[in-house]
Formats: structure tokens, sequence, C-alpha cells
């Protein structure tokens, strides 16, 4: 299935229309977030959607809601003030006139998405539940497998399922080998990586990270990502220098909050180890993260930062900044869905003092 | 499982033939390796003799007979260096003698300069003789990279003379016009002089080599803007940035901004890399930011490394550092020209006022320096930001759709400007903008927006009765308030929220979306407001609504029903919102004020 035969169809009549601005939007939007250029899309949207209501086509609509959210859930994560855009959308993409259109099953993977990022374990069994029967309505010929696989995969490892993400890659990855779809299972390398960290099988992971490639080449917020996570495996591998000299800059990662918790966990891993200083830049750097991700409603992530840097936090003997974390940490609790585990790790956080 | 050894194969004329002809994008690059062999070879001559002389490079043409003719006074080769680096692929004696001599001043680094000369001739002849054995020539001649011929042949003056008999596809590199063309495009900054067919061919000073003691800052501008110009095929240059080394980064060179109009994400930036006085690449845009469509440049580094086909450069530690560079020149140029040119910086507004708004959002201290000079469109034309806060009262007004409905009603009589939220960056901007000056942004049509235009003000029971009895409606919100214009009695707005609740828990979702996700999105829906489908804002700065608690009860109802359908009639704008059947409501409107007169 080509999802972008009709963008491409639509974006010649439209020229032929004389449409040549809306026509211009419809790649220029998708390249600028997939440049993380986060600002140009915010900048550009809201022309686009006044055009696309113009011509009545509401498919156009669609398409540029759905990279907004690509922009502002993916890339940002700002769950919380995109709820209500995403179930509409879900609701808009569905209805009659609308429901051939492709982006509809990208809809339904914006709209769990949102849940992902509010507290992924929390919504582990409705995410799973909604991926599942979105699975159903497409085959893996569908570049949208690839992206519904990996949302499924993240989903078992955010609550520890590690072994069945693995299993679950395998079957996926089979799928693809039957379609040849080489594209796809490069990229699929990224998730097998993933997995295999989160097992502590880092040379595995390691070799996966290396492998994975974007299935339409180079593209900067994959090679980003790219970047983040082979730093992060290094750092584990304890080839620190490494780690060290590939870690992007966190001018480079600060507004890309996607990038947050491996960049965090990188940059603990080098700090508790002696590699670079926890040092008052470090520290405010956690604070932003930690801020911005439960500023927006990512509360899981929120914590889990501020669970690190708690622990440095320790190592540097500052006590008081300790305690404020602790205390952060306990005033996010509420905001989960489920607590799950979270009450336990920060117990063990203080236990460590 | 047995693992075997195996020694890797290397097919060496299948080698030579790719790297000398399919290495580089097109053929003039081949023109360039080789000027550069005789540049690289006098600096040789300056470092390992102590002789003064005036080193030149001399390129002949031969149109009639297709021969090109490139030669050099530099330190010429003895039988062995000719053996050993020219004919030796890889094992170029430039990189040897930079790391040896810690000179920087050369710019070869592959030892594959001379092979490109196959990409381009039929036969190739070299003559030289070298500074260590002035009294011997040699000549090597070679028709195909693989063999060569060399024999002793009589001494010439120190140096190198290559004979190029051009294969028949490149005869053009034997038109004077167009070799002057070639290398003026790529050794223009070169510092050892070029001459062609014996003509010196004049040599473009760089800004960065001018003398700030002898030449006024008038000049130096004047100068600037003139060696921009020779870099700049499209777009006229309005003014320039100055780009000088510091401490932690090694890059001199030019920014200008483009006299010409863009639109918003226009990408024109253009930006020459030249290392040591040689053009590598006039194509690496990424060494600006993203947001400066406008701006192009030209730079000088000894520091940046050509990759291997000398068409790009290495993206290395270096590259970054100029880039973070080039970034913060052109801000702190930017900051400048606001501080100090306010002609220049009201030209550059009028250029580039969309692609600046762009920029802005990109960068805070851009913001900072630009934001109450750029200009956002509005539906009373473009204007700054104070300017909208002084016409609004202290607000800024955005809508995102163009035109109709209540909004342009009010705002069209109260004569106050809204910010057409719908055209690049607008909204994004001002945002920025309010969130950072601590002003009130109301999107017209958001909750918010709402919220914030419509304040509700306490009326008496009496009256509060009264309107209820005439506009009460199921699921319909009445908000007595005050606003302009005064001849718009009622406005009434939809809830985004009860549509999306009442559209999310119908049946008919339940046909059309799939149970997991319509489950969740129930889950989101169940907390919405359930009660309100309408909000219906009454004017209390109305006449006719003033009116209204004043007549008898007849002339009430009958006034109720004539406004209830105006404001539906000015709402139906947007028929998605309220489902109405319009001509009902003019059937209505008609027939009442029909009974009236």
């Amino acid at each position: 299935m080509d999802i972008w035969k009709w963008v491409n169809d639509i974006h010649d009549s439209l020229r032929d229309a004389g449409e040549d601005r809306l026509a211009y939007l419809l790649f220029e939007i998708p390249n600028q977030v997939c440049r993380n250029n986060h600002e140009h899309v915010d900048a550009l949207i809201p022309e686009a959607l006044a055009l696309s209501k113009k011509t009545g086509n509401t498919w156009l609509e669609i398409f540029f809601r759905h990279w907004n959210l690509q922009s502002r859930l993916f890339h940002r994560y700002e769950p919380i003030n995109l709820l209500s855009e995403a179930v509409s959308l879900l609701e808009f993409s569905h209805r009659e006139e609308n429901k051939q259109c492709p982006q509809s099953i990208c809809v339904v993977q914006d709209f769990a998405k949102c849940y992902a990022l509010l507290d992924g374990p929390g919504y582990f069994s409705e995410r799973i539940d909604v991926l599942k029967e979105t699975f159903h309505r497409i085959n893996s010929k569908w570049p949208c497998f690839f992206c519904l696989t990996g949302e499924y995969v993240d989903a078992l490892c955010d609550i520890g399922n590690f072994n069945e993400a693995l299993s679950f890659l395998d079957k996926q990855n089979a799928e693809l080998i039957l379609v040849n779809d080489k594209g796809a299972q490069n990229e699929l390398c990224y998730n097998y990586a993933k997995v295999f960290f989160n097992l502590g099988q880092y040379d595995e992971a390691y070799k996966y990270v290396k492998k994975s490639k974007f299935r339409n080449g180079d593209q900067k917020d994959f090679r980003e990502k790219k970047i983040i996570l082979s730093a992060l495996i290094l750092a584990k591998l304890n080839r620190f220098s490494e780690s060290k000299q590939k870690l992007l800059k966190f001018d480079k990662i600060k507004k890309t909050h996607e990038h947050f918790m491996f960049w965090a966990q990188t940059r603990y891993e080098l700090a508790i180890n002696d590699i670079i200083p926890f040092d008052l830049e470090l520290n405010n750097q956690f604070q932003f993260m930690v801020d911005k991700l439960s500023n927006n409603g990512v509360i899981r992530e929120s914590i889990n930062i501020a669970l690190l840097q708690g622990e440095l936090l320790i190592k540097n003997n500052e006590l008081k900044a300790f305690e404020r974390c602790c205390n952060y940490i306990e005033y996010l609790m509420p905001k989960l869905r489920k607590p799950l585990d979270a009450y336990d790790k920060l117990n063990s956080l203080r236990l460590k003092l | 499982m047995i693992s075997e050894l195996h020694k890797t194969k290397a097919d060496i004329v299948g080698l030579i033939e790719i790297l000398g002809k399919h290495l580089y994008s097109t053929p003039t690059v081949a023109i360039r390796e080789l000027i550069q062999n005789s540049y690289d070879s006098c600096i040789r001559r300056q470092i390992e003799i102590q002789d003064p002389f005036e080193p030149k490079i001399n390129v002949k043409t031969n149109n009639s007979e297709g021969i090109l003719i490139i030669e050099d006074n530099g330190a010429g080769l003895t039988k062995e260096e000719i053996i050993n680096f020219i004919a030796t692929i890889g094992s170029g004696y430039t990189r040897s003698l930079r790391e040896n001599a810690n000179n920087n001043e050369l710019i070869g680094y592959f030892g594959l300069g001379f092979l490109t000369a196959y990409s381009i001739a039929s036969r190739i002849e070299l003559i030289t003789t070298s500074y260590k054995e002035k009294d011997k020539g040699w000549k090597f001649i070679s028709t195909t990279p693989e063999r060569f011929n060399i024999n002793e042949c009589e001494a010439r003056e120190v140096g190198l003379k290559i004979t190029i008999q051009l294969d028949n596809k490149y005869l053009d590199f034997a038109d004077e016009n167009i070799m002057s063309e070639i290398i003026t495009h790529y050794c223009c900054l070169l510092k050892i002089p070029v001459f062609l067919n014996d003509n010196l061919l004049e040599r473009i000073i760089p800004p960065w080599e001018y003398d700030g003691n002898k030449i006024s800052g008038l000049r130096t501008n004047k100068m600037r803007l003139e060696f921009a110009k020779n870099f700049e095929q499209s777009f006229e240059p309005i003014c320039t940035i100055p780009v000088f080394s510091s401490a932690e980064c090694d890059v001199n060179g030019l920014l200008w901004i483009h006299d010409s109009r863009t639109y918003n994400t226009s990408d024109n930036r253009n930006v020459s890399v030249f290392i040591r006085g040689m053009l590598v690449s006039d194509n690496e845009i990424d060494l600006l930011p993203s947001w400066a469509g406008f701006v192009s440049a030209v730079i000088e580094s000894k520091t940046l490394f050509p990759t291997l086909s000398r068409e790009d450069i290495q993206k290395d530690e270096n590259y970054f550092k100029i880039q973070s560079h080039l970034k913060e020149t052109l801000i702190e140029g930017i900051y400048n020209i606001v501080k100090e040119d306010t002609e220049k910086w009201r030209l550059i507004i009028r250029r580039h006022n969309e692609a600046l708004l762009g920029s802005a959002l990109c960068d805070e201290r851009l913001f900072q320096i630009m934001a109450d000079d750029l200009m956002v469109p509005t539906s009373e034309g473009d204007m700054t930001i104070k300017n909208i806060l002084y016409r609004a009262k202290n607000k800024i007004h955005v809508t995102l759709s163009e035109g109709g409905g209540y909004e342009e009603i009010i705002f069209r009589s109260i004569m106050q400007p809204v910010v057409l939220g719908y055209r690049y960056a607008a909204l994004s901007f001002c945002n920025k903008y309010g969130t950072t000056y601590n002003k009130p942004i109301i999107v017209l049509g958001s909750k918010e927006g709402e919220s914030l235009f419509f304040k509700k003000v306490e009326i008496p029971d009496e009256k509060r009765q009264i309107l209820k009895e005439l506009f009460l409606e199921k699921h319909i919100e009445i908000i007595p308030t005050k606003f302009h214009p005064s001849y718009l009695p009622m406005v009434i707005i939809p809830d985004r929220d009860y549509q999306l609740k009442n559209r999310i828990e119908s049946d008919e979702a339940d046909r059309r979306i799939t149970t997991a996700a319509l489950s969740l999105a129930r889950k989101y829906t169940k907390e919405l407001n359930g009660k309100t489908s309408c909000r219906l804002y009454v004017n209390l700065e109305s006449p006719i609504i003033n009116k209204i608690f004043t007549i008898d009860d007849d002339s009430k109802k009958q006034l109720s029903i004539l406004l209830r359908s105006l404001t539906y009639l000015i709402a139906s704008h947007n028929e998605a919102d309220f489902p109405i059947d319009l001509v009902k409501e003019f059937k209505t409107f008609n027939e009442t004020l029909t009974e009236i007169f």
C-alpha cells in the first residue's frame, strides 16, 4: 500500500489548479517535521489548515493535522495539550467521507501515542488493544506496519516484557522478509537495539543500532535518535570516551523532547562513572527536562529522569536538593494513571541516601 | 563451521578508472586539482629552499589542437619523485610535507589530484626539472593511468609543465574564455598569481585580508559589497557581516543578506568554502542556520578538510565549530544592524519580514532583537505587535480562519486589528510575544479566547429571568455580557467539547471507529462537559437588548424571535458548527418582521 500515492496525486492536481502554495506545503511540512525544525512546523500549520479547509478536501485537513501531531506529540511530547485534538482527529478521520484516507491509520497511532506519553505503563492494555485492532486494518506492505510495530514494542518494553518484545519483533521481521521490505527491516533494527538494550545485551544492541537505517534515506530526526541511542549503549559498554564524543550537546536536543530520556540516561552513566562532573549546569539540564516533561503531561518519563537526577544528587552529597527532588517525584505520582512500581523506585532511591 | 581466511583482492585498473573518472561530479574539478598541485609545488619550493623566487602558475590553451598546458615554477620533481608521488596513487608528497614541516598553507591531501587529469585527457605529457638537480630534466608520458613512460630530457627552468591532449569530450577546455571562467571560479582567492595565456588573472582580495588601518570604514563596506557580488549570481547583497577567526575557531569570511524578497520558508542560502584560497565547495548551505534562507556566505578556513571527492567538506568537529561560529556571527551582525543602521534594517524587514518572523521563532536572541520591529499580517494590513497592542487595548486578537461570522462584524466595527493567524508564522510569533511580554493572546473561536473576550456581567434576577424566558433552549447557556459594537445584540458560540463528546459517544461512532480506539476515546469524552451545546452571549450594551427589558410581553416575544434568527444567521457561516435550517430561519425572520409592520 503506497500511502503517499494520494498525496502525490493531489499535489499534482493542486498545482494544476493553481494552488501552488498548498501543493508546496504538502511536502514542506513533513520535511520540516523530519528535520526537527518544529518552529517552522508551527509557523506553517495554521496556514496549511486554513488553505486546506478552503479547498473542502477533508483528506488534506487530516493530513496536516496528523503532521502537526507528529511534530508536537512524537517529537515534542505534548500530550496534555493535544489529547483533545487527537480524539477530535480520530473522530474526524473516521467519518464516512474520510474512512478511505490512509492517514486515518496514522491518526489512530497518534491517538495511542498520547496515552503512551501520559503514562505508558499505566495505559499498557488499552494501547495494546488499540494497536492490535489497527494491525488488523493493514498488512505488512503498509509503511504503517513498521510504525505500529515500534509502538507495540515500546508498549511491551514499558511494562518490562522485553522477551515478548523480542519475539514480537522477530515475528514482524519475518513478515517483512516475506514482502521483501528491506527498508522497513533496516528501520526495525532500531527497535531491536532498544529491546536488546533493555535486556542488558549491549553488544547486540550496538550491533543493531549501527545497522539501523531509515527506509527513505538519511533523515535528520532518525539520525539524531540513532546517535543518542548509540551514545547510551556505548556508555553501558563502558566505552565512555566514544559515548561522550557521540552524545549531542544539550542545546541540540533541548527542543526535541523525545530525546530527553536516552540523553539523560547517557549523561547519568557518564556522571555516575566519574567521566563527566555532575555540576550545576548538568543539574539544571536535568531539572529542565523534568519540568518540561511534567508540564507537558509526560509524567512517567519525567519521574524516571528525576530518579536519575536524585541518584546523582546523592553522589554529590547535595542533600537539600535531593530532598526537593524526591518531593517533586512524590508530587508527580498522583498524576500517573497507575503508579505501578514508581513508589518502590522512589523508596529505593531514598534508601540509597 | 569452518572459517577461511582470504586476502582482499583489488582490481587496480578498475579502481583507477573509478578514482580517475567517477570520483568527481564535474570534469572541471580536474582543472582545479592540477592547479592545486602547481600551487602546492610552489609552496614546497618556498618551504624547502631559502632562495627567494616569485611563484607563478601559467595555464595555456591551444584551441585548434585541443591542448591544455599547466605550468608552474614550483619545486619540480626528480625521477624518483615522479615514480613515488605522481605515479603512485594515494601517495601524495603534500600530505607528508604538511606533517613534517607543520605547514598549513598546503592544500593537497590524498595524492589523487594528478589522477584526475586522466578523466579529461587522452594523453598526458609532463616535463619537469627539480630544484634538487637543476641540470636534469624528466619527461613523463602516459595515455592511461596504469602505464607511463619516463625518459631523461633537456633540463628546463625549475618547475613543472603538464601538457594535456584533451579527450574529444572535453575540447571546450582549450577555449580561453571557458578556461578563464573555470580558473576564476576555483582560484579567485588563490594567493599565487595565475596566468592564462600569459595574462594575469585578477585575484579577488577577500575582505579578511583588508588592512583596516589603510582603508576607511565606509570604503571597507563598499569593498565587502563588491566582494559579495562576485559570488552572488541571483541576489544583490543589501549588507554584509564580516566573519573573523576566534581563538577557538579558525574561519574568516563574509556573510551577506540578499536584496530580494523572500516568502516565509524560501531557502536561498548559498555558501562557498575555500581552503587556502582554493574553492572546495559552493554548496555548503548547512553551515548556515536553517532559518537564514536570506543569507549567503563565503568562508575560508585552514581547519576544514575536504572529503575524498574534494567537492564536500568533512563533517568533523571543526565543521560544527564553524557552523556554530557562523550562527553567532550572523546573530550578532543582525543585532548590530538593528542598533546601528536603521535604514538598512528597514530595508531588510521590507524584503524578509516573513522569513525573519520564522527566524525569530527559531532563536531566542533574534526574537529579543527583532520582536518590536517585525510586522505581522492583520485585518488592517501588516503591523508591528506594539501597534496592534496600542490599537487593541493591550490585547492581541488572532483569527485562524478567513472572514465571516461575528468576529468579522465585531472587529470591523470597532476598528481593531485582528492578526491573521492562518498566515505564515503569525500565530506562533504572537504566542511567543505574548508569553515573553505577558500580553494576552485571544484566539478567536477558541474557548480561552471566548472567555477573555466575552466577560460575564452580573445582572438583576428579574432581567436574568426575562432573558431565560425568551432565549433559553435545551443545552444553551445564556451569558449576559457587554461588548462592542452595540448594534450586535447577541452572539452564539458552539461548545467544541460538547460536539466532540456527542460525536464520540454516538451510535454512529460505534459503526465507524474500531472498538478499542473508541473505548479509549470515550474514556476521554466521559470527563467532558455534556450539558452546554452553545453559549449565547447577550450584549447589554445593545439598545435593542435594553429595550427588551422595557417593552410589553408580545413585543418581547416578537423581538426575541427576530434576534434569535438574526444571531443564528450570523453564526451560520460555519454550518458544521450549527446544523440549522437556514431557510427556516430566514422565513421566521421575515414572517416576524411582516407581523410587526
